[in-house]
């Protein structure tokens, strides 16, 4: 990513509230998508497909994706020792974008590692337990609107411990400017997925709400002497309550196994422990209909049977 | 014919060409042999000896050669007497700038930390717990062990133009060959859209292109070869600009078997050639932007079996240094652009990175620029000799830095 495109992609919350008021008043909607899924590693070096219904616009409406993630999905529930939950061996896995014969970023795979080209690194007390992502485009949770979070766990707890789990949206109100910091907190204890609390996202105030970034946090468990959490142990899906399009925001595959949630590691486009692809120039546009395949690839024996989790992300625009 | 390219680039100014440079050198103090703590660099190893104007926006500072990233206490130092590590080699040393006869980049001589660093680390990897017990095994380099530079400016390349980035063998603190266990590498180079494309990519028509080398070995050096390196490029005296600086702890090198093994200063197939680069994407029409490169080093190997056989030299919980560190590089243009190497051949590769890097990476609030044939005046400074009780705490640390930018080449 070079300076230009920082300046580029700057972030003065003068110019989202007035691009969100503006869209307001044209009847436009924008809000966050995310592609997401899982790549069991076959064979060394024999690629494996996603499945052609997941990285695919199934909405009336076009959308921008402009950045990839990818992250190790541990099996959590393997004896020890069980080295899918290295995040290193991530080295040695290759990934590519094909559109029948056009390929990204090359033919060849490339070492997810080297798809890495924007700076993700959370502070070291939080990065084992966090994601934060910070929209593309500003989304308007209007007054009485909420989110419908859906959390659910990789792996039980311990007998007799819980996970803290905490999401959180931050945004800025379009009349006053001022801050809103919403956010709902929930203990796990298994891996039954469960509906966040909505009375902690809900706008209660008399002005709708640009809401520009999320955090995610899933905590260690409650009697671990380790406090630092595990944001592999989460997934997650989101939509809105209220106004908006009604739609999960991140979508994923539903065949051969249904997978409703997104690694929520993945979601760390701004910080976090994925990596993370920025789209050159202005990212992908996605008319109705259209998408592409992720393929994947163990680029070393050592890798064969880990499972490697991948996400586009981007906005939806509702014209 | 074509002049230059007929490109309008954002964030290049038409009728310039903008290739990468860096400036950069390491040295070694050691104050039980300079009791005042101080070096100068060598002023050619900052020269611009190009014919074009380089504009300096990034500044490096990196401990370079060293087996672990924070602390190492290896025979024969005794670590009461010494600041050991790569860390302490950042947080105790002083760097002085000076463009001669012009100005000061400081009155003084500031600290490493001083510099307010850019976020360029990857996330933190202090250790892998496999068997979910909440012990982790603490000594890994890094989590992906990628280094990274996205250029100020996009390099317009021409049709026909090239490029190449090499890299060279690494040495390894492993006696036993039996226990050598393989390094492997990876380049990518990102080029962008097309000019002049302001929408999002379409289908059949991706926003960019990527040219790789792909995973290969990186070779060992061979410890009995004349031409040896210490990881940074030296060759002893036969290039007097690239000169040899040993572990500073005694880590011996060892002859390995033929197989991972290298006698030459830059292997063959440890390059992303000019014809690999030409091979890729040959139907690309037209000039295209350059916007950075990366270069992956799976270590992961190499990290597990240097903690089994030096854990005991090190301090408890040291992660195993990053190899970018150790390994040389060169890169430049071919057919095309000026075809000068981008830096001096040899530096670490950690020193040319500076968007993703294990090195302390600050941002010039103002660029510096060297006309052709100016200099900079770079001073390192350690604390000297001190005394507490009966121990005399002595220094002796391995430091590179470097500067980073670009050449503005006109017509």
């Amino acid at each position: 990513m070079t300076e230009h495109y920082k300046e580029h992609f700057h972030r003065n919350i003068d110019y989202l509230v007035a691009l969100a008021s503006k869209n307001v008043r044209e009847g436009i909607i924008e809000e966050p998508r995310a592609f997401y899924d899982t790549f069991t590693l076959q064979a060394d070096q024999v690629e494996t497909v996603s499945h052609p219904d997941v990285f695919i616009n199934g909405e009336q409406f076009p959308i921008v994706l402009t950045q990839l993630s990818a992250a190790i999905r541990p099996t959590f529930a393997t004896q020890p020792p069980n080295p899918t939950l290295d995040e290193r061996f991530i080295q040695r896995m290759g990934l590519r974008l094909s559109f029948h014969d056009q390929y990204y970023q090359s033919r060849d795979f490339v070492a997810v590692p080297l798809w890495l080209n924007k700076v993700v690194a959370a502070a070291d007390l939080v990065t084992q337990g966090s994601s934060a992502w910070t929209f593309e485009r500003p989304f308007v949770l209007s007054a009485r609107d909420s989110l419908r979070v859906e959390v659910a766990l990789e792996s039980a707890p311990a007998a007799n411990n819980t996970r803290r789990v905490t999401v959180s949206a931050m945004g800025t109100g379009m009349l006053s400017k001022r801050p809103y910091f919403l956010s709902s907190s929930l203990e796990l204890d298994s891996v039954v997925p469960r509906i966040m609390p909505t009375q902690g996202f809900r706008n209660d105030g008399a002005e709708p709400i640009a809401i520009t970034d999320m955090a995610i946090h899933c905590g260690g468990e409650s009697q671990a002497p380790v406090g630092q959490g595990d944001i592999r142990q989460l997934r997650l899906n989101v939509r809105q309550i209220g106004n908006g399009t009604q739609a999960e925001w991140l979508q994923g595959p539903t065949v051969p196994v249904p997978l409703a949630q997104m690694p929520a590691v993945l979601a760390g486009y701004t910080s976090g422990r994925a990596i993370v692809h920025r789209f050159p120039g202005k990212g992908l546009l996605w008319e109705p209909g259209e998408g592409i395949t992720i393929d994947a690839v163990a680029l070393d024996p050592t890798v064969v049977g880990f499972e490697l989790a991948v996400s586009l992300s981007g906005y939806i625009s509702v014209v | 014919m074509e002049r230059y390219p007929d490109i309008q680039y954002p964030g290049n100014v038409s009728g310039i060409l903008y290739e990468p440079r860096a400036i950069w050198s390491i040295d070694q103090v050691d104050t039980a042999t300079q009791p005042n703590g101080r070096v100068t660099f060598p002023r050619n190893d900052f020269k611009n000896a190009s014919k074009y104007p380089i504009i300096l926006t990034k500044l490096l500072l990196a401990p370079v050669n060293y087996l672990y990233r924070e602390t190492q206490n290896g025979a024969p130092i005794d670590p009461t007497t010494y600041h050991a590590g790569g860390a302490p080699a950042v947080n105790f040393s002083r760097i002085l700038i000076d463009a001669p006869q012009r100005q000061n980049y400081s009155r003084q001589t500031l600290f490493g930390p001083s510099w307010p660093g850019q976020p360029t680390w990857e996330p933190q990897m202090r250790g892998v717990d496999l068997d979910g017990t909440g012990v982790e095994v603490q000594y890994p380099s890094s989590l992906w062990g990628v280094t990274r530079w996205d250029f100020d400016h996009p390099m317009i390349i021409p049709k026909l133009g090239t490029l190449e980035l090499q890299l060279s063998p690494v040495n390894t603190p492993v006696a036993d060959p039996l226990n050598l266990r393989p390094i492997d590498f990876t380049v990518i180079v990102n080029e962008g859209p097309p000019a002049g494309s302001a929408a999002p990519g379409r289908f059949g028509n991706f926003p960019g292109n990527a040219r790789t080398h792909p995973r290969s070995i990186l070779r060992y050096a061979d410890g009995f070869s004349p031409l040896r390196t210490s990881g940074q490029g030296g060759v002893g005296g036969l290039q007097s600009q690239q000169r040899q600086i040993a572990d500073p702890f005694g880590i011996a090198t060892y002859g390995v078997p033929a197989a991972v093994l290298s006698t030459i200063q830059w292997p063959s197939d440890q390059q992303l050639s000019a014809r690999e680069y030409d091979a890729q994407n040959a139907t690309e029409a037209g000039s295209t932007p350059v916007e950075g490169f990366g270069v992956q080093i799976d270590q992961i190997d190499y990290d597990d079996v240097t903690i089994n056989q030096f854990g005991p030299n090190a301090a408890a919980g040291s992660p195993v240094s990053p190899l970018s560190l150790r390994v040389a590089s060169r890169a430049r243009t071919r057919n095309g652009g000026t075809g000068e190497w981008w830096w001096r051949p040899g530096a670490p590769l950690a020193l040319v990175c500076p968007t993703l890097t294990p090195a302390l990476v600050y941002k010039l609030p103002k660029p510096i620029t060297l006309a052709p044939g100016d200099t900079l005046d770079v001073e390192l400074e350690v604390q000297r000799p001190i005394t507490i009780g009966i121990n005399t705490i002595a220094q002796s640390y391995n430091v590179g830095i470097s500067f980073t930018g670009y050449a503005a080449i006109e017509g």
